[in-house]
């Protein structure tokens, strides 16, 4: 562990650019806190209660392009050309950290692996600012990601009075301070540290999902889909500000006479055309079975398949950006008052 | 660096086009290069032409004939629609093979019960004609086909030969008959109504037969509630499963049904296995 006083903090992103790192953190656009590369000289948003998106975007971005076709070579070749560099992505948030360590990483590097994803992950920095506040829609604490991570960060920031504590959670984060003079907290700053993450902590909702998986396996003919879906539109944000959210589409774009993109783009199984088939047969065509799938995926499939926690890392951006006011908690409440009831 | 792309198409070459129906073409490819395909019945590729983008396609040739690559493919949609407008000698780009296929080695020595109806009928070629090029692995072959009407009777060389085969049975049927189809000979054809009504008429004994079952929705769901009833245990049944793969890598989401993806744990899987997947048919 290590101690950056406040007004340092400048040096090492500068000292990370000099590197010839690219580094992207929090920035104050227009009043929403977003992911953006941070230009020569200029200086994260530190703060802020979340982004606006997790900085999923960075790894898998919204749209790319991953296959060119060039008629006159006559086949596809991969679009290599990721602008990758090394990136360092400063300041996230440790459920956004959560959902790329255990959900992302995990879909995208199994077999057999997306090249796209692997390239950019593995020239990521990951540098967590703990969190010292929430908002009434986080519960990270119930999900185990937050408000600071144990591991699974190269380097992770608590904000500790005027000062930053420092842990290193990596060889690479090891490296990200090499040339720096940082002095070693106190036991007095460890304390410090340790009271501002149990203070988050105790401020959270608590959402109890541990043993939910069982109960909404009763629950397919349930009418609470039917309920709760009365007030969705359809309109897929809880997907696309989910950091555990990664479906995608994958289509052509015709740039020239000739030469085409193979372009994927996030896509969102709330949206109708989702399960359309050849023919024009959608599977999943009323509202409410799209609605069902979201959550039966983030709370049994997800964990049937792959085992581990629920596809849920609190961060609560589905609550907040939800036109209809659908609550995942509230979700998650409904369900469990469902225990023993089931109509099936 | 990218190393292996599994996104990454091959170029294969379209060196024959059969009309099946007024909408449905086969295509025999042939691949451009070296690079070994090694299939099993049942899976599929996912093909595609630059500009317009891909469609998962179920492969209806058999790995027991290697020298090619053939795909029946409808008119349904815009890639679909573009590849009914290609020519010998035109190439398209494909990726695979993807997906289980049929567990053909598990069938050796079963009797077989093979139901299709329509277009269906293509990814179930694949293991009708590897069963027939070992025959000697396999028990009784029955095949049950249905289609709308005599016009939409895909792979009609096949049918002809496969009913004209003594160590198989073959029994065809349509929803509207006209006289061309009335008025054959063979014993396999002739016959007017939905599949189904072929299940009197074939002797499908449940406690013997393993049924491979493949067709739209609608004929899945009556030939199945027409199975159970004659005693088949869902273990014994085996399907298709139909879902918009885009790709093929259970990356996407597109395929997920329950905790499975259509295009690594499926496309086959057996009403057993369907049943424990709630919303899959």
């Amino acid at each position: 562990m290590k101690i950056i006083p406040e007004n340092k903090l400048a040096d090492l992103i500068n000292k990370w650019r000099s590197d010839a790192r690219h580094v992207i953190g929090p920035k104050n656009v227009h009043g929403d806190i977003v992911f953006e590369t941070l230009e020569k000289d200029e200086q994260p948003c530190l703060d802020f209660l979340n982004t606006a998106l997790p900085p999923k975007e960075f790894l898998f971005p919204m749209r790319e392009t991953i296959l060119n076709f060039v008629p006159k070579e006559d086949e596809w070749t991969p679009f290599t050309n990721l602008n990758e560099g090394n990136i360092v992505l400063f300041g996230i948030r440790a459920c956004d950290v959560t959902g790329i360590n255990l959900f992302l990483d995990q879909l995208f590097l199994s077999d057999p692996p997306d090249p796209y994803y692997g390239a950019r992950r593995k020239s990521a920095a990951i540098v967590v600012l703990a969190c010292e506040e929430p908002d009434e829609y986080c519960f990270c604490p119930s999900c185990n990601s937050g408000p600071a991570l144990a591991t699974g960060f190269d380097l992770q920031l608590i904000h500790i009075g005027d000062e930053y504590l420092v842990q290193i959670g990596s060889p690479a984060g090891e490296r990200l301070l090499n040339g720096l003079q940082l002095e070693t907290p106190s036991m007095d700053q460890v304390g410090l540290k340790n009271y501002v993450i149990d203070e988050c902590r105790k401020k959270c909702r608590k959402v109890e999902l541990e043993g939910v998986e069982e109960i909404i396996k009763d629950l397919w003919e349930d009418e609470i889909w039917k309920e709760v879906s009365n007030y969705c539109i359809r309109c897929g944000g809880c997907n696309f500000v989910c950091p555990t959210c990664y479906c995608f589409d994958m289509n052509d774009r015709v740039v020239s006479s000739g030469h085409s993109q193979r372009m994927r783009t996030w896509d969102s199984c709330l949206l109708r055309g989702f399960t359309r088939m050849a023919g024009g047969v959608i599977s999943r065509d009323d509202k409410f079975t799209r609605l069902r799938q979201r959550f039966y995926h983030k709370l049994l499939f997800w964990k049937e398949k792959w085992g581990g926690p629920h596809a849920c890392t609190g961060c609560g951006r589905c609550s907040r950006v939800c036109p209809g006011f659908i609550d995942f908690g509230e979700v998650v409440e409904k369900i469990k008052s469902r225990a023993g009831h089931a109509d099936t | 660096m990218l190393t292996h792309n599994p996104y990454k198409p091959q170029n294969w070459e379209i060196k024959k086009i059969i009309d099946e129906t007024p909408d449905v073409k086969t295509f025999r490819l042939f691949q451009r290069g070296v690079r070994p395909f090694i299939y099993k019945p049942g899976q599929f590729v996912e093909i595609s032409i630059p500009g317009a983008g891909e469609a998962p396609i179920s492969i209806t040739s058999t790995p027991t004939r290697p020298d090619y690559l053939e795909l029946s493919i409808k008119k349904t949609g815009k890639v679909t629609g573009l590849l009914h407008g290609l020519s010998m000698g035109d190439v398209v780009n494909i990726r695979g093979p993807y997906g289980r296929g049929f567990p053909v080695d598990e069938l050796k020595g079963e009797d077989l019960l093979f139901v299709a109806g329509g277009i269906g009928l293509a990814p179930l070629r694949s293991v009708i004609n590897y069963v027939l090029d070992r025959r000697a692995s396999y028990g009784e072959v029955i095949v049950l086909y249905g289609a709308r009407s005599y016009d939409d009777l895909v792979f009609k060389d096949d049918l002809a030969l496969w009913g004209s085969r003594r160590d198989m049975n073959l029994l065809a049927t349509v929803d509207a008959g006209c006289d061309e189809w009335s008025d054959r000979e063979e014993g396999w054809c002739g016959r007017v109504g939905v599949v189904t009504t072929l299940f009197s008429e074939c002797k499908m004994d449940s406690a013997r037969h393993l049924c491979l079952i493949c067709g739209p929705h609608i004929m899945i769901k009556f030939a199945l509630a027409g199975l159970m009833e004659a005693g088949f245990k869902p273990s014994r049944i085996i399907t298709t499963l139909e879902r918009m793969m885009k790709c093929g890598i259970g990356k996407c989401g597109h395929c997920n049904i329950g905790p499975k993806y259509v295009c690594q744990d499926g496309p086959v899987f057996t009403m057993e296995e369907i049943s424990r997947l709630y919303e899959a048919l």
